[in-house]
């Protein structure tokens, strides 16, 4: 799993070197400020356009804000920026409606060059008596998730968290951290399953969300 | 047609010329090009017939995708990706995206989708959910081989492929299942 998870990123390393020599065919052109205020319809794609809307709660974080930079921890060393080290950011929330059964922790590049956005990281199935996960959570095999929740593979195909990791020149992209309430005790979908499954499966069930969406640029 | 458009993000490119025997434009797709494998009665995920002209010169591969962008997954939803067909190759008959791949040309390949099957997945848009496009789309590459491995999701293929496409020709039906 590990040797395929470097393969692939290195595949995917050349490719944004690739990118950064063609910004003349629209990959670099746009430009958003990454001191611009970020909100939800920031991105190229829109992650909630097709999601029931649904109440909002509070969520916190001691490492990412919503409009900031994403730290470079919080960045992707896997997939060759430099001093990233694809470690989750600090999540803290509260307020969540009084019927929730689980919570599902989310992470989506809106702006990854791919026709479908990049998924980064997602957890199900933690306890709704859970209201925090600490920094680096989301490592393989976490031993600081709570029991009971699940890392699905992500769009690099590795059940963990892969940090943020722009094509250098690139537009700045906005990363959907989302914490999403649900009706359930489990999204009965297997732990190999695509977040899209996932999240197709737990459209139904949701009851709130809460979203901080840092932003990321890479200098050419 | 409101909703995220999937080439929003990706490079403006020549179109050429798609063509399908079995879906059109803008209309419903026929029911064996739903999914019994997701539910919808009479489904039969059998891939639609596609034939293509007019691609760039220089044009050393197609890779061959259909997408929901209006499904409630806030990804969208892939049903089909296949990589590394020859530039030799200008058609897909009807059935190709089988579980072998029958009708898939020596050297190409399908990648799981969304489903994590590696095969044609049909429209299934949920009940009551309005009307889904999918994106049926012949992307025409500078490059033979796009280096995604074997298992690697469409968004990765889609990822190496932004810098690689010429050409790019695409067919819209539609679906919806009334509540």
């Amino acid at each position: 799993m590990k040797a395929r998870l470097i393969a692939g990123a290195a595949g995917l390393a050349v490719a944004a070197v690739a990118l950064t020599g063609c910004s003349a065919d629209g990959a670099g052109t746009a430009s958003t400020s990454p001191s611009a205020t970020a909100t939800a319809a920031a991105s190229r794609i829109d992650p909630f356009a097709g999601m029931p809307k649904v109440a909002s709660f509070e969520l916190t974080s001691t490492d990412i804000a919503t409009g900031k930079q994403m730290p470079t921890p919080q960045r992707s060393g896997l997939f060759g920026i430099p001093d990233g080290k694809d470690r989750s950011p600090e999540l803290s929330w509260s307020g969540a409606p009084d019927d929730t059964k689980s919570f599902v922790v989310t992470m989506f590049d809106g702006d990854a060059a791919t026709g479908s956005g990049f998924w980064h990281w997602a957890v199900k199935d933690i306890p709704a008596t859970t209201t925090s996960l600490p920094t680096g959570a989301g490592v393989p095999n976490s031993s600081t998730l709570p029991a009971g929740a699940v890392q699905l593979p992500g769009d690099a195909g590795s059940a963990r968290y892969i940090g943020g990791a722009p094509p250098a020149g690139d537009i700045a992209h906005h990363y959907y951290v989302t914490v999403w309430a649900l009706d359930t005790d489990k999204v009965d979908v297997p732990d190999t399953t695509s977040v899209a499954l996932l999240s197709n499966t737990m459209s139904s069930h949701v009851l709130g969300r809460a979203t901080l969406v840092p932003v990321a640029t890479t200098k050419s | 047609m409101t909703g995220n458009n999937p080439f929003a993000r990706l490079p403006e490119v020549p179109s050429f010329t798609l063509t399908s025997s079995t879906v059109t434009d803008g209309q419903p797709l026929p029911i064996a090009q739903l999914s019994g494998a997701f539910g919808v009665p009479g489904g039969q995920d059998i891939s639609p017939e596609l034939t293509w002209t007019g691609a760039p010169e220089g044009t050393k591969s197609y890779a061959v995708t259909m997408y929901d962008p209006d499904a409630p997954t806030g990804s969208g939803f892939w049903h089909w990706a296949v990589a590394n067909i020859p530039a030799s190759v200008t058609s897909l008959p009807e059935g190709a995206g089988d579980d072998t791949g029958s009708g898939i040309p020596a050297g190409a390949f399908q990648l799981p989708g969304d489903a994590r099957a590696a095969r044609f997945i049909g429209g299934a848009p949920p009940a009551g959910h309005g009307e889904h496009r999918y994106f049926i789309t012949v992307h025409a590459l500078d490059i033979e081989d796009i280096g995604v491995p074997a298992d690697g999701t469409p968004a990765f293929l889609g990822f190496n492929m932004a810098s690689h496409i010429l050409g790019r020709a695409t067919i819209v039906p539609t679906a919806e299942i009334t509540a």
